[in-house]
């Protein structure tokens, strides 16, 4: 299936790994994984194209069901996905934590954007960190948001 | 500037431009939404290049010259934009807004979302609606199958007399030598025919119950919705050995989807049927009456039976899609729910009334035909007190004239109400503001006119060319019979301006 939400489970080392693809949107069903995750849990967004609003209300309702027991862990998540988790409370249950993101730089010199993999740890102070440009090499790149917006989630 | 700090927390997008219509300031959210990030904003010169309008709704820069010009605020209609060389589209509603002497406020009301899903729910009403029509005609097929022993057993009795009197009248015709067989030979040829109108009756009746007819509510006569529901079903009846009893009464009318509710009686008569057959009970029948509620301007249908009865434990379920008491296969489970739902749709009300081991009343209580005609018309002018248009109360008994008001109403966008009796009509005036009445040549009298008169002396009264003594009472106008609508509406002086499609 193309359109929709398709969700994905794999196991590393002691954790569940949940990857999700597609949309989160009215339509998306979390029906598969409800009730049944536990343990240590990893929520992969890297192939996740779009989440609105109603998507996020699906998105809370399923993590209510989920056993207050369970460490959940956010991985790769997508600059759609920081933006709702900025808007949003309740994307994030409280205790949970994101691991890894994707922030947009932008290379005056090549004239290009770059979706940048970050660690939350590399953000320090709320500013963004400085990261070369992976096409020239020689440029840095400027971060290509509003940083105090952008990084409100780590909090 | 501490100001756009609270801006900045909001969930809105929004701008703030200078005469020169440079964006001199945007909050956080408005970066987010339009996707645009600070360095391409920072190279917007003009606001006009920001975006654009997909579906030539929405003009930013007509809006901003018009707050410019007049002041205060303009909202624009819902349109679908995008930004810069954005792929990403938006439904949007634009506010703009003069804040001070130089400074204009863009405002942005996403409506993306509420969009997409009133689509979707669209879409899904329509496949609803689709399905439902499919629904209500496997039912009637269903219905028509389980009937079908009975229907060909009807059939295949004026079918044997008919066979039966072309023998004769071979026999005749081969040994025609008195003239006594000519009378033979006509009362042969008077049983084949009725045979025949017979069979052809059964088979119309058949077609137009499972005929997909369009939705549309005429006045009939409540008896004679019984008779074509009764006559689809009394052959099975006689076939089993039951006995089915109807008690008349003439007097009752309703304004119905007609074959909507034979639908319905015909499911209701065939459970009785199965009830009854099923049961040891030793009286086997089942009876369909009627009673007239004027206190509550309603009337009933009930069928009762003599069969054991519906269990206590799933009483409830009844009225339930899918549930059956039937073997898996035999019945779909939708008779009674769909029946209820025809009959909600007909602002009324069908219940068990009595349930016990030696059988059930089933009732139909629905408005009066003179209510349900007003509240249709009600519902479709919206307030029809208020309406401009002349509202005209037909006071006929005739079922073909009253149906040719209601056609009018559906087709033009009249405000006919129509009654068949002199006391409904009165209450009708109590609640609404009649201009025109027009009297059915049976209902027309001094007196009647007068009584209605005695409630809005200025009302205009109009009759039928055929009515006798019209010299006695001040008539307005009168209506050409047959009725036509070119006639109706210019002796009634009503323009209803619909004709173009003519
Ligand atoms: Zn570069």
């Amino acid at each position: 299936m193309s359109e929709g939400l398709n969700i994905k489970t794999s196991h590393e080392d002691d954790n569940l790994v949940v990857t999700f693809s597609g949309l989160i949107d009215e339509d998306s069903s979390f029906e598969s994984i409800e009730n049944k995750l536990n343990g240590n849990v990893i929520f992969d967004f890297e192939e996740v194209s779009l989440i609105n609003s109603c998507g996020i209300r699906e998105w809370v309702t399923f993590l209510e069901s989920v056993d207050k027991g369970t460490i959940l862990t956010y991985r790769n998540c997508r600059q759609i996905i920081i933006e709702q988790v900025n808007m949003v409370h309740g994307f994030i249950r409280d205790g949970a934590r994101i691991e890894s993101f994707y922030a947009p730089y932008y290379c005056e010199e090549c004239d290009q954007e770059h979706k940048v993999h970050l660690n939350v740890a590399d953000v320090k102070d709320g500013k963004a960190p400085e990261i070369k440009c992976p096409k020239c090499k020689t440029a840095d790149l400027e971060f290509d948001a509003i940083e105090e917006q952008y990084f409100q989630f780590i909090k | 500037m501490s100001k756009q700090k609270y801006l900045d927390n909001l969930f809105e997008p929004i701008l703030v431009i200078n005469n020169k219509n440079e964006i001199i300031y945007y909050n956080h959210f408005f970066s987010t939404f339009s996707g645009l990030s600070p360095r391409k904003i920072k190279k917007i010169e003009n606001v006009s290049s920001l975006l654009s309008s997909i579906d030539n709704k929405i003009s930013l820069d007509q809006q901003i010259d018009k707050v410019r010009k007049d002041g205060g605020v303009s909202v624009s209609k819902e349109g679908l934009i995008k930004f810069l060389e954005s792929e990403e589209t938006f439904n949007c509603v634009l506010k703009v807004n003069q804040v001070d002497e130089d400074e204009v406020l863009i405002c942005f009301n996403d409506l993306s979302i509420e969009k997409s899903i009133y689509d979707k729910y669209r879409k899904q009403v329509e496949e609803l609606k689709v399905s439902y029509k499919q629904l209500v005609l496997a039912d009637k097929l269903k219905s028509i199958g389980e009937l079908s022993a009975g229907i060909s057993h009807e059939i295949s009795n004026p079918l044997t007399i008919a066979s039966g009197n072309t023998e004769i009248l071979e026999i005749l015709l081969e040994t025609q030598d008195d003239l006594n067989s000519k009378e033979d030979i006509l009362e042969a040829i008077t049983n084949i025919q009725s045979s025949l109108l017979r069979i052809n009756k059964i088979t119309l009746n058949m077609k137009k119950f499972v005929h997909e007819g369009v939705k549309s509510k005429q006045f009939v006569s409540v008896d004679k919705l019984i008779q074509s529901s009764v006559g689809l079903v009394s052959p099975s009846f006689e076939r089993l050995g039951i006995t089915l009893t109807c008690e008349h009464n003439s007097d009752i009318s309703a304004y119905v989807d007609e074959l909507a509710i034979e639908q319905v009686l015909v499911n209701l008569l065939k459970n009785a049927l199965d009830s009854v057959e099923n049961s040891n009970n030793s009286i086997k029948e089942v009876k369909v009456y009627t009673s007239l509620d004027t206190k509550n301007n309603s009337f009933s249908i009930s069928i009762e039976d003599t069969g054991s009865g519906i269990k206590e434990e799933v009483v409830d379920l009844i009225f339930n899609p899918f549930f059956t008491t039937k073997e898996l296969g035999e019945g779909t489970g939708m008779g009674l729910s769909l029946s209820s739902q025809i009959i909600e749709e007909h602002q009324g009300e069908i219940s068990l009334v009595q349930n016990s081991d030696n059988g059930c009343i089933f009732s139909v209580v629905l408005p009066s035909a003179e209510i349900s005609n007003y509240l249709e018309l009600e519902t479709r002018n919206s307030n029809l007190d208020d309406n401009e248009t002349s509202k005209v109360l037909v006071i006929d008994e005739d079922y073909l004239n009253l149906n040719f008001y209601t056609t009018l109403n559906e087709q033009c966008g009249g405000s006919f109400l129509v009654s068949r009796s002199i006391s409904k009509s009165l209450q009708l005036l109590e609640s609404i503001n009649i201009n025109k009445v027009i009297f059915g040549e049976s209902l027309f009298s001094k007196d009647n006119v007068n009584s209605i008169l005695a409630m809005e002396d200025d009302i205009e009264i109009y009759v039928y060319s055929e009515t006798d003594n019209i010299s006695e009472v001040d008539i307005r106008g009168i209506i050409t019979l047959p009725l036509n609508k070119e006639d109706v509406l210019e002796k009634l002086e009503i323009n209803l301006g619909v004709d173009d499609e003519v």
